[in-house]
């Protein structure tokens, strides 16, 4: 398949998003929890930045909606009157949807929920759907959170596990078809075979891609996904 | 391209394989259990369940893998592993490496979720690790990996209900990019108190046998079950010298966001009408090319009737015949979009549209007919089957004979 174009990278460490003018809705930003407000945030940010209407959006985590998980959960147990806002919030597709409301862009929507790998997956379905369907531009954010559950259980299984710098972290950017003023890099997926990305105990896929970002944007890392194949070119 | 359907395995509440649920398709069995007639479950709902105990499915499970507890995991292994025995042949003559599994679940491990989490919260160095590794959605995948497949792709999509649908478009779209020659797709999910009490919060429910279609509905009853089809190009399965004189195909596909509301439709149906619109596109077909559509037919009224008003916007006053078959199984979430593709094909081979249980007053489609009330023989080619997900991902997928 041909390459395809990196551009509009916004991160959760993006500073100047003004979440009132990306998410006008109160009584939407209300009900959302922190991750949530997050990645649909620099989405819709990264959407802006980029001026294009992307005809897909991809949304990818490995462990989703851990706070309002854990949240639907203590109200089951403790027998309280269930709100059904954390048990629609949990559902994975949710920063997905929301964008897409918000936004009014019916097109194609889709999560991978697939642990560490979630964020590769999300760049190969990008890169078919350019090459392949026709599209011209594609929205992918990946977010993740961890909470000090997960975190307790990951030390009992990993007594070597670190608590990640940020409890949450989120990466959006946009895919085109074709080179832009705003292209950053180019990828292309090598070897279907080489995406096999299970055993990392780390939380957040959106580590994976942070450490892209990082590689594109401050030359800091090494490409993060050379080892699954995936070959990443700065421009 | 042409996707041929080369393999099939499903497990749910009317039947624990391929030949078992064809038979109470045709029989019109209903596996939906009111609270006093649950198995192993006790919950105080109705509810579509498998017929097995989890330790009954833990004996079906023949791999290294023994650690396996969640429900979600078991169900998708026993249905997994019916499709690639089915498919047995092409699987064999395929390396590794061109073959690849795209596999579906919204509860994924949280069956057992809530047992780890009811110790952990009263002392946070309890709860037993068993109940808690397989929590995240792509740990049942260790299940679907062993022999052949441990080297392949796996992936995992959630988009709520539509989301086994959705993995079939994904293989269609590998297979087509030349990145895979065959393509298991599909999806499970077994019943679990966070969504039994997650739906009941949403008061959706109905408190007897959901009666999909039915002007006077109330609500949808929970389904469990997982089901999977082993996907192949037409070419490739002919190169192999497969016999394709009988081979159904996946045609088109299409997904679109209704962009309204998390757990509602838009009142003009936005999203199901583009899902619909884009499969038959994709299909090459106009509307008249279609002969029966497997409604997504939840038994909510939000559902049911946005679902109609999808319909009539595409086929008009003169629609195909059509029905729901949520009567039967239940709403089984991440599986419904599957086992909707496989009920289609399930139809095509019988040459028979399956009937709405319990259609007491059927609504007014104002398509040219009511829903299907009982198993009707007909010429069936093509069949469009509708899976509709909170978050409003909407997915179609049209399959059929050439």
């Amino acid at each position: 398949m041909k390459e395809v174009y990196i551009e509009s990278i916004v991160t959760s460490s993006s500073e100047n998003l003004d979440i009132k003018s990306l998410i006008p809705d109160a009584n939407m930003r209300r009900r959302m929890t922190a991750l949530n407000k997050c990645a649909t945030m620099i989405g819709i940010a990264a959407i802006k930045l980029s001026n294009i209407t992307p005809e897909t959006i991809i949304t990818a985590t490995g462990y989703g909606f851990l706070n309002d998980s854990e949240k639907f959960l203590n109200d089951m147990l403790s027998s309280e009157q269930l709100s059904p806002t954390p048990f629609i919030q949990s559902t994975f597709n949710t920063v997905g949807s929301n964008v897409a409301t918000i936004t009014k862009n019916n097109s194609a929507n889709i999560t991978y929920v697939n642990g560490y790998q979630s964020f590769a997956d999300a760049l190969l379905d990008a890169q078919m759907r350019l090459c392949i369907d026709d599209c011209k531009a594609i929205l992918i954010i990946a977010f993740d959170e961890v909470t000090d559950t997960v975190l307790n259980i990951a030390k009992r299984i990993d007594k070597n596990t670190q608590r990640p710098s940020n409890n949450i972290s989120a990466v959006a950017m946009v895919i085109t078809a074709n080179k832009t003023e705003r292209s950053v890099a180019h990828y292309s997926v090598g070897n279907l075979q080489q995406i096999n990305i299970h055993q990392h105990l780390t939380i957040h896929t959106s580590e994976l891609a942070i450490k892209l970002a990082s590689h594109i944007c401050d030359g800091k890392l090494d490409n993060p996904l050379a080892d699954y194949g995936i070959n990443v070119t700065l421009i | 391209m042409l996707f041929g359907i080369a393999g099939i395995g499903l497990i749910s509440s009317i039947g624990l394989c391929y030949k078992e649920t064809l038979d109470n398709l045709k029989g019109s069995s209903c596996g939906i259990r009111l609270p006093n007639q649950q198995t192993h479950y006790r919950y105080d709902v109705p509810v579509g369940d498998v017929s097995l105990s989890n330790q009954e499915l833990q004996q079906r499970v023949h791999t290294d893998n023994k650690a396996v507890h969640s429900r979600t995991a078991l169900l998708s292994y026993v249905a997994f592993q019916e499709a690639v025995t089915h498919a047995q042949t092409i699987i064999d003559a395929t390396p590794s490496d061109r073959i690849a599994v795209i596999s579906a679940t919204t509860v994924g491990g949280m069956d057992c979720s809530p047992l780890f989490y009811k110790e952990y919260i009263k002392d946070t160095s309890k709860g037993r690790l068993r109940n808690i590794v397989g929590h995240p959605c792509h740990s049942h995948l260790s299940l679907l990996s062993e022999g052949k497949f441990k080297e392949c792709y796996h992936s995992d999509i959630s988009t709520a209900c539509s989301s086994s649908a959705n993995t079939i478009a994904t293989g269609c779209r590998l297979i087509a990019a030349g990145l895979a020659d065959v393509v298991i797709c599909g999806g499970t999910d077994a019943l679990s108190s966070y969504t039994i009490d997650g739906f009941k919060s949403l008061m959706i429910y109905d408190k007897e046998l959901c009666r999909p279609l039915s002007s006077d509905r109330t609500g949808l009853n929970l389904g469990e079950a997982a089901g999977y089809i082993v996907i192949a190009s037409d070419d490739y399965l002919k190169n192999l010298k497969a016999d394709t004189s009988q081979m159904i195909y996946i045609k088109g596909d299409g997904n679109a966001c209704d962009a309204y509301h998390q757990t509602a439709l838009s009142p003009d149906a936005c999203g199901p009408t583009m899902a619909m619109q884009k499969a038959l596109s994709k299909a090459g077909l106009t509307p008249d090319g279609i002969d029966y559509i497997h409604m997504h037919g939840t038994g909510t009224a939000n559902n049911d009737s946005t679902e109609l008003h999808a319909i009539r916007n595409i086929f008009g006053a003169s629609a195909p015949s059509f029905s729901s078959t949520k009567g039967h199984t239940g709403h089984t979430l991440a599986a419904a979009g599957v086992l909707g593709v496989i009920f289609s094909y399930m139809a095509i081979e019988s040459q028979s549209a399956w009937g709405t249980l319990r259609l007491t007053s059927p609504m007014d489609s104002e398509c040219g007919h009511p829903p299907l009330s009982k198993n009707t023989p007909m010429r069936i080619n093509n069949v469009i089957s509708n899976a509709f997900g909170f978050g409003g991902n909407c997915t179609s997928i049209i399959i059929g004979k050439l």
